[in-house]
């Protein structure tokens, strides 16, 4: 077998050979230790305690077979007056906004005074495979849009959309604009002409008519082997070293188990979104060129007018970030923001670092446009 | 960028032959004459059709899934060329942040070898014809289920599928009536106030 000698210019560089400073644990003692650790890793495995996720107070309004519309309790007795209705995609559960106590997306928006709404997807069955975006959009979204403007007294809410979730708030905005006041978007996916991702290549080559037409909905199994494509080694492979050499952390441990929990907490899609999706977006790329139609009408990203905040993750490797920052120049908003930021697509919504960098800029900017 | 292995490596027969060959073995059975003293049943016919397309099927599994595995072990094997693996090299690593620094290199080197393979073309389309031989595979057991269902008086799964969609249909209809009739309401409010 023919040897390719290591290169200068490889992603990361070979193991010295001078002798590290840090010698005083020898190789021995720390393949014993790792070997304990990997005991501990095991027995945590085979005996998994109850993980808490989504635990931020709150009310639901109103569940149907798809979904269910959460209200969360206000921190302050007068939240700011314009209520935030938050899109969760189809992709994975909507907990991920409210992972954890200290890294909660829902929790800081609450504690910077918004009167803050969830529409959480329920895991389509077989049933609902001719459920389309058409429904999602113009049914099930303007159901709750129409409902916490009744609650709240108001005229407009905030639509917040992430990632699908941002997608279907951006149609539903071209569609149902005079009941939405500001439109804040997360890792939106718009334009797939410039998507890059490994995702994107899977997307673009798949006969997806054949696959529904034969599997009903978008199984779970068919998703987590695209997903797993996704950084493989250093994502995928590397945290479980890390969490071997954390495993004495009780507090390490128990967020590494909720994100993995929410990772591998995939409902599947219904078929009809999936074929929307696939075809309509990531192969004909139709949002993007304004010819997208849910139902009888065409969604034209042009006809948005309303102040327009899109944030985005430059890390992102789940959505192209160039395929998302395009939707600034497709709508006609006067007031348009688009913020990057140096993180991932999870990074962006479940981190210490979204939680310092992410929401204050979101927040202020919210807060300029919201009534109080 | 990424070598198209197929099948031909592996074997002296091209798939496509191995797919004639079947088709043509097949073939002889359709020769027996359906109407007449000596033909065969309708249900035999029918059995040797989805015997096979069963055939045809998996076989299509089997040849997709072995370029399946022969582009990931190439890409692994590849990947794994690029690392120091002499005895010598190893003896370096003499400390645990020798050892961190080999494991970042060594998942590095992968996770650039395959990130590399997931975004060839050619990789997303062996993976699209994967998941369609597995889809047809999914739909050709569906068919002959449902034929055994009928026989049974049940309703098969394509029937209650025409249900399902109607449905849907009849539930836009209804929430469209509904919006309809809210607007009227609110345009009738406003004219009484």
């Amino acid at each position: 077998m023919k040897r390719i000698k290591l290169q200068n210019n490889t992603t990361t560089n070979p193991p010295s050979k001078e002798k590290s400073p840090n010698v005083s644990i020898s190789i021995d003692k720390y393949n014993q230790d790792l070997s304990e650790k990997i005991d501990k890793l095991t027995q945590l495995y085979q005996n998994p305690k109850d993980i808490d996720v989504g635990s931020t107070e709150h009310q639901i309004i109103k569940e149907t077979n798809i979904y269910r519309l959460l209200h969360y309790k206000p921190i302050f007795k007068k939240p700011i007056k314009t209520p935030i209705l938050v899109v969760y995609a189809l992709i994975n559960r909507s907990y991920i906004l409210d992972l954890q106590r200290d890294k909660s997306w829902i929790k800081n928006l609450l504690f910077q005074g918004f009167d803050v709404y969830l529409i959480d997807w329920k895991p389509p069955t077989l049933n609902d495979k001719y459920v389309n975006f058409d429904d999602y959009v113009n049914n099930f979204i303007d159901d709750c849009v129409n409902l916490i403007i009744n609650q709240a007294s108001v005229d407009k809410i905030t639509l917040h959309g992430y990632c699908m979730g941002a997608t279907m708030s951006v149609m539903y905005t071209t569609l149902h604009q005079r009941k939405i006041k500001n439109l804040v978007t997360l890792a939106p996916v718009i334009d797939t002409s410039k998507d890059l991702t490994v995702i994107g290549n899977f997307g673009r080559t798949m006969n997806v008519d054949r696959i529904i037409d034969s599997v009903g909905n978008m199984p779970p199994q068919l998703l987590r082997t695209c997903f797993s494509a996704l950084k493989p080694f250093k994502q995928g492979m590397n945290k479980y070293f890390t969490l071997v050499e954390h495993i004495d952390d009780e507090k390490f441990v128990q967020n590494f188990l909720r994100i993995e929990k929410w990772l591998y907490d995939v409902p599947p899609i219904t078929g009809e979104v999936f074929k929307q999706w696939i075809k309509d977006i990531y192969q004909n790329n139709l949002l993007a060129k304004n010819k997208l139609k849910l139902g009888s009408k065409v969604i034209d990203l042009s006809k948005i007018y309303i102040p327009l905040l899109n944030i985005v993750a430059d890390e992102d490797h789940l959505v192209s970030p160039e395929g998302s920052a395009a939707l600034n120049n497709l709508v006609s908003s006067s007031d348009n923001r688009l913020m990057r930021f140096p993180t991932g697509h999870v990074g962006l919504i479940a981190s210490s670092y979204s939680q310092l960098n992410v929401l204050p800029r979101m927040g202020k900017w919210l807060f300029s446009r919201s009534d109080n | 960028m990424i070598d198209s292995v197929s099948f031909h490596e592996n074997s002296n027969i091209p798939f496509e032959e191995v797919l004639k060959k079947y088709q043509e073995f097949w073939k002889k059975f359709y020769n027996i004459p359906k109407f007449s003293p000596f033909s065969l049943p309708e249900e035999t016919s029918n059995l040797v059709k989805n015997l096979q397309d069963l055939l045809l099927i998996t076989s299509k599994i089997q040849y997709f899934n072995l370029n399946y595995v022969t582009q990931i072990n190439k890409t692994y094997t590849e990947a794994l060329d690029k690392i120091p693996p002499n005895k010598s090299e190893l003896n370096s690593l003499q400390s645990e942040q020798d050892l961190k620094k080999y494991r970042s290199f060594l998942l590095g080197t992968l996770e650039e070898s395959f990130t590399n393979l997931f975004q060839s073309r050619e990789f997303g389309v062996l993976v699209s014809d994967l998941m369609g031989a597995y889809s047809e595979y999914n739909k050709l057991l569906r068919n002959i289920s449902n034929t055994y269902l009928l026989s049974l008086n049940l309703s098969s799964k394509d029937d209650v599928d025409i249900l399902l969609k109607d449905m849907q249909e009849l539930k836009r209809e209804v929430r469209d009536l509904r919006k309809s009739i809210d607007i009227i309401m609110s345009e009738e409010n406003q004219v009484a106030k």
